[in-house]
């Protein structure tokens, strides 16, 4: 009996212990979530959205974004452009400082620009620097220099490009044009930058820890740093959040009806329209005759699929450019009908239905949505078989263009229509430059090379309304939704807002009460 | 003894190499790529070249076998293509916390499984005996993911007593329902074996000898049964010990428990090579390493053992 007297006493020990000693969530730090760990957080090589959060708050640009999208002075207080749209003078903020304590200097973005488009450094990223006048020639190696990048002194930085690209600001407030100090570049770790906030601690797996750059002025009482816990399950982070120990949480999915009709949390979500598409997209070069592809959209129930997978709170898409961008049009889309799915095969030659199939990767919300799709497709006579593969296998064999349909999404790294409709239909991007579709049209790749020239911002959204509209005839992918994500927010924590694109993310107006 | 751990020890290398060579060859068939990896979704086939060429990813299948072998003699891991850390370095950080919830979940799995088996033989063919043994069928086939999702929501969400997930300050508060579900399988199995085994042995003549003697039920079942019945016991603890001690990847997971599990997973997702290879390569030596240990335990409990002839 001994032994299990002592084995309660244990157990039951232990629980106690852990329990009186718990709690201890009376930090003063913003206690997020992410679900996986970022790779890099070293502006030359952050790919995704995860590591670009992270990054934006690490590091400034020359500019940033604004929470509304719009895009704000960072390290450069004011600029000119010139009438040709090609050469651009920056004037930086004379006291940016980096958070060891070094002023940042002209001569930092330079070497900043120059180790990206460094072919020795090997950045995924270079092409966002690329349209500078001579990157070329310096990433070929005869140039030992890069001829579009001068500084007249310490606080003047003229920059000048090949030709005129109206998306260029934008593109300066990406990870990969965020400035460092190079000299403490170091393979793996995260260098020193000049953002609100720096890196405290890095646990790989674990957490992120960051507190603000001492040398920047802030708010006294806004929190004292953030913590970014590595959850993989999204269970673990309902529960983590439920039991106080997270502040933020994206609510899954499955798990948003009982949030919002949750009395404790009801009054705690924000939302946020995502700048984001959905789409299932067809392989253009096997499905070459439009109508077929036509047929493919009119037999898909689209608001239905958006009343039940996305809590009713999701936008039909009816083009590739969200709501909420310059550009996005809201048009008439293809509507539910199988009957004229049916016809429409049967008039391109396939009169009992045709076989296809769709590959995915395996994520509890999109398996939802492509089992929809499978049965949408099946009462129209198409027969789709659902292949799942891992996130490295599903891309390579996309890429490639071995597969018949695929579901995806694209989320825009710059609030640009531009960042929708070039990378994902120019003849150029075919592949891995996001044109998974392989869609090609010429009067759309001449469309969208005139319209990135346009220096007028509302002519050119115009212009990309109208490629929109011209890709949408043609019907390249099964058009989904634009999505819309909830956040349940802790009520001691004020302030907190959802800024319309990842990059503008800062929290230095959150508080947390004790 | 010392000689015979030697010759085993000895014995790690060629099985190493081949545990290498096999793990190059499987990924050299895998389909996806690991530059795909480190792009993004946007990126020119330029910079894919490129990396590729860094990397060496397109040299022929001998040369990089060669420079893998020779990295291998040199104890050198190589470095995470998609991190860009080291890989030895990755290992030793997870590997603490792999080690720290594997011993944990075993001494629960030792602890209680022991005690419910002795328990269950002391009171056999009783309603207790069923329940406990009842209980360790369901445990034994209650998947991983299950129990551990039911318990945070438990003691986590609902009663607020244990922290969800992660390892925090690495207060033990941190370790018990990763722990617990770890070892939930293992304490179901021990529990049966010394069951079954403390069973037998008491129907030996010895113990026969000690209950005729006058020894109460309990004291001849832990003293005199239960020592001879450590063997199998030994061996269940053993494999499961050394299954941990290579990740236990639902468990990690589900708790976001920083281990190697996660990190070898997450490695062979991404097709991280250089992670991918160090980590099997770890596993499958911290295997054999539990193996050994577990065989001169074997002589140390039971003297008929004689080591130097079973190697």
């Amino acid at each position: 009996m001994r032994w299990t007297t002592a084995a309660v006493v244990c157990i039951a020990g232990i629980v106690l212990a852990s329990g009186c000693a718990r709690r201890e969530n009376h930090s003063t730090m913003l206690e997020l979530a992410l679900e996986n760990s970022p790779n890099r957080l070293d502006p030359a090589f952050v790919v995704d959205a995860t590591e670009g959060e992270i990054c934006s708050l690490l590091y400034d640009g020359l500019v940033g974004f604004a929470p509304d999208g719009s895009l704000v002075g960072a390290l450069a207080r004011t600029w000119t452009i010139s009438d040709d749209g090609r050469r651009y003078e920056f004037h930086l903020d004379t006291h940016a400082t980096f958070s060891n304590g070094k002023p940042v200097r002209a001569a930092d973005i330079v070497a900043s620009f120059r180790r990206v488009l460094d072919p020795a450094t090997a950045s995924p990223r270079a092409w966002v620097l690329a349209r500078i006048h001579g990157a070329a020639e310096f990433q070929a190696g005869k140039d030992a220099g890069i001829a579009g990048l001068t500084t007249p002194d310490d606080s003047t930085l003229v920059l000048s490009l090949d030709e005129p690209f109206a998306p260029f600001l934008s593109l300066l407030a990406l990870p990969a044009a965020r400035v460092i100090d190079t000299t403490t570049a170091k393979s793996g770790d995260a260098p020193v930058g000049s953002g609100a906030w720096q890196l405290a601690e890095w646990l790989r797996s674990d957490r992120i820890t960051l507190t603000p750059n001492p040398h920047r002025a802030r708010s006294a009482d806004g929190v004292t740093g953030i913590r970014y816990r590595i959850i993989p399950e999204p269970f673990t982070r309902t529960a983590e959040f439920e039991s106080g120990s997270l502040d933020v949480l994206e609510i899954p999915d499955a798990e948003v009806p009982r949030f919002l009709a949750d009395k404790k949390y009801k009054d705690h979500i924000l939302k946020r329209p995502e700048l984001r598409v959905f789409y299932i997209g067809l392989n253009n070069t096997k499905f070459t005759d439009v109508r077929v592809r036509r047929a493919l959209n009119h037999a898909i129930n689209v608001p239905a699929i958006i009343r039940v997978l996305a809590s009713g709170e999701a936008v039909p898409a009816h083009g590739s450019v969200p709501p909420g961008l310059p550009g996005h049009h809201d048009r008439p889309g293809y509507e539910y009908d199988p009957a004229r799915a049916k016809a429409l095969l049967a008039e391109a030659g396939y009169p009992n239905g045709l076989s296809l199939e769709i590959w995915h990767r395996e994520s509890a919300d999109g398996n939802r949505v492509v089992e929809a799709v499978q049965g949408y497709l099946l009462a129209a006579g198409v027969k789709a078989t659902l292949v799942t593969r891992e996130w490295s296998a599903f891309k390579e064999a996309v890429n490639g263009g071995k597969v018949d349909a695929f579901l995806l999404d694209w989320i825009a790294d710059y609030p640009e229509a531009e960042n929708f409709l070039f990378p994902l239909f120019d003849t150029a991007n075919q592949g891995g430059g996001g044109n998974r579709a392989r869609f090609s049209d010429a009067d759309v790749d001449r469309r969208l090379d005139d319209a990135a020239r346009m220096v007028d911002a509302g002519a050119r959204a115009n212009a990309y309304a109208a490629i929109d509209s011209l890709v949408y005839v043609h019907a390249p992918w099964i058009y989904l939704y634009f999505p819309t994500s909830f956040h349940a927010v802790s009520p001691r924590v004020s302030g907190y807002r959802l800024p319309a694109i990842y990059l503008a993310n800062d929290f230095s107006a959150v508080h947390k009460a004790d | 003894m010392l000689q015979y751990a030697l010759k085993r020890i000895f014995w790690f290398i060629p099985i190493l190499l081949g545990v290498a060579t096999v793990t190059f060859l499987l990924l050299y068939v895998l389909p996806g790529d690991p530059v795909l990896s480190m792009v993004g979704e946007r990126y020119d086939a330029a910079t894919i070249q490129n990396l590729r060429t860094q990397m060496h990813l397109d040299d022929p299948l001998p040369k990089r076998y060669a420079r893998y072998l020779s990295d291998l003699a040199h104890l050198d891991f190589g470095t995470s293509y998609i991190t860009g850390v080291p890989v030895w370095k990755s290992i030793q950080e997870r590997a603490p916390h792999t080690f720290r919830l594997a011993v944990a979940a075993m001494t629960i799995a030792v602890v209680l499984g022991m005690t419910i088996g002795v328990l269950a033989a002391w009171k056999r063919g009783s309603p207790f005996d069923y329940l406990l043994i009842g209980g360790s069928v369901v445990g034994v086939s209650m998947p991983v993911f299950w129990l551990g999702v039911l318990l945070i929501y438990v003691f986590s969400a609902r009663l607020g007593l244990l922290p969800a997930s992660g390892f925090g300050d690495g207060r033990l508060a941190y370790l018990v329902l990763p722990a617990l579900t770890l070892s939930q399988a293992s304490t179901a199995y021990v529990a049966r074996i010394t069951r079954s085994s403390v069973l037998d042995e008491a129907g030996e003549n010895y113990v026969k000898v000690a209950r005729a003697k006058g020894l109460s039920e309990p004291r001849l079942l832990v003293r005199h049964a239960l020592r001879n019945a450590l063997l199998p016991i030994i061996t269940v603890v053993g494999i499961d010990f050394g299954s941990y001690l290579s990740g236990a990847v639902l468990t990690e997971s589900i708790f976001a428990w920083p281990g190697l599990g996660r990190f070898t997973l997450d490695a062979i997702l991404k097709r991280d090579l250089p992670a991918i290879q160090g980590s099997v390569l770890f596993m499958a030596a911290a295997f054999m390493l539990v193996n050994l240990a577990v065989d001169i335990l074997y002589a140390r409990v039971d003297p008929r053992v004689k080591l130097g002839g079973a190697a």
